[in-house]
This record gives C-alpha cells, sequence and structure tokens, in this order.
C-alpha cells in the first residue's frame, strides 16, 4: 500500500509538473483542476503532460490509462496505482 | 553542485531582480542538468517573462510531417532559447504535407517560415517496402523508388519556386528486415532497396539552393535501433520514437538550426593540461603526459580527433593554457601520440595570465569577436572564471570523467557547417600566411612600402554557381568591414543576382603568401543614372590593406562606363562594425540623408574620382550581369 505521506508527496509532485508544462502559476491549480479550468491544458500540452509524467515517475503509461488523466487528482491516483508496484522513486 | 531546486530559486532570484542575462545563463544549466518536458515548460515560461530583453536571434520554422512532433516542441525551443536562438515554431496538418507544399495559399506559405522541416516516414510514403517487401517483383520496386523520387522532386520544386526558406529534409527510415539474416546477402534486398531511395533523395535535394539532408535513418541507427523506438507512443500518440529519442532528435534539428541562425563557433580555443593531454606538464613532465593509443591516453586521443574534425570543417583552433610557453610548444611539437601539432593552431597563449583576458586577445588576433570563442577546459573553476568575465563566449561544459570528452564535444551544435568552402578548409594555412604578413608589416618601413610588397592582386567577377556558397557565407558571417549588415540565404542571392538592376560581386584577394580565396563581396542596384551600394564588406583577414578604395575605384570605372551619375549607399552601424563607419566619408562621399541611426551617402561620379591604389593589381572577369553567370 502507498501511505498516506506518500500520497501527499505524489499529489505535489503531480501540481509542480502540471505547472511547469502548462505553464501556470502552481498557486493557481489544485486536485480538482483539469482541462475544462487550465486554459493551457489542450489536447497537444496533454501529451507534453503524459511525457513528463513518464519521464518523473519512470511509469509507461496506456493508451487507455491517457484517457483516465482527466483531472490532477485522477492522475495522482493512477499514479499511486502504477508505483504500487515499484515503489516512489525519490525526487533528486 | 547546488541542488535544482536551488537553481530554480537563483533564477527566480535574478528574473525578479532583472538580472536578464544571469537568469538566461542559469537557466541553460538547468537545461543542461534536467532537460525534461516538465523543465521545457518551465524554461519556456521564463523566457517569456524576459521578452525583449535578451538579445536573441529569432526565427520562424514550420514542420511539416506524418508523425506526431508536438511534444517535441517545446524541448526544442527551451534547448534553442538557452542557446541564444528564439524560435516561432508552426507545426502542419498531419500528414498533410503534400497540400501544404503545393498550395499557394496553405498556411506553410502564409507562417513565411525561414526554415521548413520536412519529416515524411518510410512508412506513410513507401507502404509496401515497409511492410509487404517480400512480396515485391524487382519492377515493382524500381517503380516504387521512380513514384518517391518523383514526388519528392516535384514537391521540392514547387517549394523551392514559393518560399526561399531553408529545407530540411528528413532521410527515409529502413523498415525491420523482412528476410532475417538474409537480408544484407542479397543486393536487391529491402535495405539495398532503402539506400537506392535516400541516394536518389540526395540527388533530389542537391539540385536545389538551401536544401539540405537530415539523415534520419543514421540518426536511428546511432542511438540505436531497438532503442529509438517505442511502439506504445507510436500506437498511442503517432508520435514514433521513445521518451529517450526525444533529445536526439531535437538535438539533430539543432544542429542545423545554429549554422541556418549565425548561432556558430568560428574559434575553439582549448586548454593543455587534462584536455589536450592527461597530466599536468609543469608537474608530470613531458614523459608523464598521457596521449596516445591506450587508456587513458586515448581518451584525449579521441578528443584530438574531434578537434581535428572541427579545424576542417573550418573551425580555427587556438591554445589558451596555463603553462610554461616554451615547454608547453615542445611537447605540442615533439609529444609521440598527438593529433595535433602546432600547425594545427592559428593562435596560441600559453602564459600564467588570466584566461579571459587570453580569449580577449585571441579575438584581437584572429580579428573576431569574443562571441565567436567556444572555450574547452577541464577545470570547472577556469570554466567558471570566462563565464563570469566574457558571459558571450561558449563556455563549453565538459563530463566529470575524460572517457566521455570526445562524444560530448562531437554532438556540439556550434561547429556545424551547411557547406564547406575552399576557405574553410584552408582557414588555418591562411591565417599563418597571415602572421607572417603581419611580421612584414611590422620590419616595414612606411606603410606605404608594406602595401607595396604585398603583391597584391584582387579579381572581382559576377557570383556564379561555383563562389554562391561563398558569398552568401560571408554576408552571414562577416560583422566588422560591413556597412550594411545584410545578411542573405544562397537562395536569397540567386534571387537579387536575377533582378535587373541588380549586381553581385565577388572579390578574390591573392598576395605573395598565397591565394586568400574569395574575401569580399558587393551588390548594387542600378536605377536610372544612380547606383546604390546594397552591401559592401570585407572579411577581417584583409581589412587595411586598401583592398576596400580598390573595390570601391573599380565600382565607380565601370559606373560611369555605364552612364552611372551618383553612387549611393547607407551606412547602417552596428556594435561591431566600427572598421566602416568611416569608410564612406574618407572616400569623399556627401552624408546627404539619415534615418535613425543610420546614414546616407553620395558620391557625385562627374566631379570626384576614388583613386585605385597603384599597388594593386585588378582583374576583371567578363562584363557579364550576375544573372548569365550564376545561371551559367
Amino acid at each position: 500500500m502507498v501511505t498516506r505521506d506518500e500520497s501527499k508527496r505524489v499529489l505535489k509532485r503531480i501540481l509542480a509538473i502540471a505547472a511547469d508544462v502548462f505553464q501556470v502559476d502552481e498557486s493557481s491549480i489544485g486536485p480538482g483542476s483539469s482541462p475544462d479550468s487550465v486554459d493551457t491544458w489542450d489536447s497537444l500540452h496533454h501529451l507534453s503532460f503524459v511525457v513528463a509524467l513518464e519521464q518523473e515517475f519512470s511509469v509507461q503509461i496506456s493508451p487507455e490509462e491517457i484517457e483516465q488523466l482527466l483531472s490532477l487528482e485522477l492522475t495522482a491516483s493512477l499514479m499511486e496505482e502504477k508505483l504500487q508496484t515499484c515503489g516512489v522513486p525519490d525526487a533528486d | 553542485m547546488i541542488s535544482l531546486k536551488q537553481l530554480r530559486l537563483q533564477i527566480e532570484g535574478f528574473l525578479a531582480e532583472s538580472q536578464w542575462p544571469k537568469a538566461h545563463l542559469h537557466l541553460g544549466d538547468l537545461w543542461r542538468r534536467e532537460g525534461k518536458a516538465a523543465t521545457a515548460g518551465y524554461i519556456l515560461s521564463c523566457y517569456d517573462r524576459m521578452e525583449g530583453h535578451l538579445p536573441l536571434v529569432k526565427r520562424r520554422v514550420s514542420f511539416l510531417r506524418s508523425m506526431t512532433i508536438e511534444p517535441l516542441i517545446p524541448i526544442l525551443r527551451s534547448a534553442a532559447l538557452v542557446a541564444g536562438i528564439d524560435l516561432t515554431t508552426q507545426v502542419g496538418q498531419f500528414n498533410a504535407y503534400a497540400q501544404e507544399i503545393l498550395d499557394p495559399a496553405s498556411s506553410l506559405y502564409s507562417f513565411d517560415p525561414e526554415i521548413v522541416v520536412l519529416a515524411i516516414q518510410t512508412r506513410d510514403i513507401l507502404p509496401e517496402i515497409w511492410e509487404g517487401y517480400s512480396g515485391l517483383s524487382s519492377s515493382e520496386i524500381r517503380s516504387a523508388i521512380d513514384r518517391v523520387r518523383e514526388a519528392l522532386s516535384i514537391w521540392i520544386g514547387a517549394f523551392r519556386r514559393r518560399s526561399e526558406a531553408s529545407l530540411i529534409v528528413h532521410t527515409f527510415e529502413k523498415p525491420l528486415a523482412s528476410a532475417g539474416i538474409l537480408e544484407f546477402q542479397a543486393s536487391d534486398g529491402q535495405f539495398a532497396a532503402m539506400d537506392r531511395i535516400n541516394a536518389e533523395l540526395r540527388e533530389v535535394c542537391n539540385e536545389h539552393r538551401g536544401v539540405y539532408l537530415l539523415d534520419y535513418d543514421a540518426l536511428i541507427a546511432r542511438h540505436g535501433r531497438m532503442r529509438w523506438h517505442d511502439e506504445g507512443k507510436w500506437l498511442t500518440m503517432r508520435m514514433p520514437f521513445a521518451i529517450d529519442s526525444m533529445h536526439p532528435m531535437v538535438s539533430e534539428w539543432l544542429k542545423f538550426i545554429h549554422p541556418l541562425t549565425g548561432m556558430i563557433c568560428k574559434v575553439l580555443a582549448v586548454d593543455l593540461d587534462n584536455t589536450l593531454w592527461g597530466g599536468v606538464l609543469s608537474e608530470d613532465g613531458p614523459a608523464g603526459l598521457l596521449i596516445g593509443s591506450e587508456y587513458p591516453g586515448a581518451c584525449y586521443r579521441a578528443l584530438q580527433r574531434v578537434l581535428l574534425d572541427f579545424c576542417h570543417r573550418g573551425t580555427l583552433l587556438a591554445v589558451c593554457s596555463k603553462n610554461n610557453h616554451d615547454e608547453a610548444m615542445s611537447a605540442l611539437r615533439d609529444l609521440p601520440g598527438m593529433l595535433l601539432r602546432p600547425n594545427h593552431f592559428a593562435s596560441f597563449r600559453i602564459n600564467w595570465r588570466d584566461k579571459s583576458e587570453n580569449l580577449r586577445e585571441i579575438a584581437r588576433e584572429l580579428n573576431i569577436g569574443t562571441d565567436a570563442i567556444a572555450f574547452l577546459d577541464d577545470n570547472p573553476v577556469e570554466r567558471e572564471r570566462v563565464r563570469t568575465a566574457l558571459p558571450e563566449v561558449k563556455v563549453l561544459a565538459l563530463p566529470d570523467h575524460p572517457l566521455g570528452f570526445a562524444a560530448a564535444l562531437r554532438e556540439c551544435p556550434l561547429f556545424e557547417r551547411l557547406s564547406l568552402s575552399t576557405e574553410d578548409r584552408e582557414h588555418t594555412n591562411l591565417y599563418h600566411g597571415q602572421r607572417e604578413r603581419a611580421e612584414l608589416a611590422e620590419r616595414a618601413d612606411s606603410l606605404e612600402d608594406f602595401y607595396r610588397s604585398l603583391d597584391q592582386e584582387i579579381s572581382i567577377a559576377s557570383v556564379t554557381r561555383e563562389t554562391i556558397t561563398r558569398v552568401a557565407q560571408l554576408t552571414q558571417k562577416t560583422n566588422q568591414f560591413n556597412v550594411t549588415t545584410r545578411r542573405y540565404t544562397e537562395q536569397q542571392i540567386e534571387a537579387l543576382a536575377s533582378q535587373p538592376g541588380w549586381n553581385v560581386y565577388s572579390v578574390r584577394v591573392k598576395d605573395r603568401y598565397g591565394d586568400n580565396g574569395i574575401v569580399g563581396v558587393f551588390i548594387t542596384r542600378t536605377e536610372g543614372d544612380i547606383c546604390e551600394i546594397d552591401t559592401f564588406l570585407l572579411s577581417c583577414r584583409v581589412i587595411g590593406r586598401t583592398i576596400e578604395t580598390a573595390m570601391l575605384g573599380h565600382l565607380a570605372e565601370s559606373s560611369r562606363a555605364e552612364g552611372v551619375r551618383c553612387l549611393q549607399g547607407w551606412f547602417v552601424p552596428t556594435a561591431k562594425n566600427a572598421p566602416v563607419r568611416e569608410f564612406y566619408s574618407s572616400h569623399r562621399f556627401e552624408l546627404i540623408a539619415t534615418q535613425e541611426t543610420a546614414s546616407y551617402w553620395s558620391l557625385n561620379l562627374e566631379k570626384a574620382e576614388i583613386m585605385r591604389p597603384e599597388w594593386i593589381q585588378l582583374r576583371v572577369s567578363s562584363g557579364n550581369s550576375g544573372r548569365e553567370q550564376a545561371r551559367a
């Protein structure tokens, strides 16, 4: 199981990545942020977001999973799920 | 080394304090340490905040493609920005490259790009060879090859007629071998067919100016075909490569974009100890230095091989080292196992002084700006010192271990060239001649004696197919002796030369020390009885030898013979062209207008004359206009 602490860490890192990729201030986004609420979250930035997640967490995201990334919260739970098998890699 | 988090905080600090150049340098560090997709987003945001505050070279780039490249765009733009190039990009519709090229009203042409990348996949244009090869007869293969050649020939030809942009064409990737281990045994195999297609593609590209091949198949091979691909990325987002292949792809584009934007280095200044050879000369003595075919000396020999390649590609090498001069020179001359010898270097600064001061002197000696120098040193302290003192010098990052030196340097885009003139290949020799000339100047009693002793001969000719590469290159590279600093590509020169009234001339200079090659260009436009000088430039190699007066004298005489009454031209000052500030006034032109910092000068040919220096022999090749000769 992913612990509460780890779960928080995952969400925090996703918020940081999303702020970078969508070029917005980190304080302007939260777990509920989605393509509807973030102007720059279009289909092209979505691809960059997928690439950034794969790089950050060293995971592979399948076509089915790409479609599940409908909010940062959902992204976080998908990442947690994927990390359960291999553990959370350390941030540098 | 500070953490990435601290580095970002530093950058935020510089941005808040409006310290733009510092923020720029540190963003480069951040990118080199963490070139991820997320980092790219952050870097783009930072440059948005610095908009207008940095002297970036701006270019518009268009991509015509049959693959998803969108995730590469932020990575490309970030890598270019930290290198000083601001790219505005446009990505064409998926798989609509043919329509975009053929339709004059397409978004491609309305975007008016300066650089265009054409990236077509083998699987799209040659599906029969990609997937169904084993069932094909040799005539079917031949007709597939012919079909592709014809299509490419039409597309590239149409593009060239409609746009002056430089075009970078990807070669076609080899498919997986249908015949397994038999593949390479057969001379008519699938791979052989792909080699033929790519050879034909090269022929088509070579028929046009400003069309360059990017060897996509060789790029994949260099990085490992198995590692390059990621079937998942292809099937889910139509991106035919793995995430780890994104950087190599972007780097390959940058190798073209750097020379296309003039962001290249003319001089590479190298340290000696633990850079050119292993060990420290003053401590280990020449016998203790490591260089040769065995480890660890082999690492340094591999680096020397890269430097030698750069030297042959037209980069000047210089030594900038803290050492005892005579000891270091004899090591350079006599140390066994070296590939580089003193004759490969155009300038030497071997002393115990500050390296940034030495780099300034190297720039002065070779008549270039310090921004055209790259600096290679294993010592991070020296690198940081130079970077602080001379932020415009390109300080190259070296890996910690010498095993990685050669590979890191070889991938550097600052030493790429799109074409190679004879002058480039002979570059270092030319500078040796120049050193001897400088010694002669010191000996000659009067300046006039010196001019006479040079036995100079200049040849003026309209631009031709053979000289157009060099002429365009001179307009792009000449900063100092250049009255208007107008940059032209080969395509633009060709277009100018074919317009009525316009003439493009090349100037070749020989002297008692040898042939300097083409070192001058002037471009004129004659309308009625006025001849306007659009461009007038001389390579810094031959400044101060009255060649410009001979050129201008010839222009005045030939113009007068054609009924021209006035010779006119703009002087547009830049940070670097101080050597031509007095050019028009010293030749008795009169100032007739000014516009912002630029000034417009005129010489009445009915009243004034320009005396051609008697110590220069002048040869003029036939009076054909540029048009006939350029097309010949």
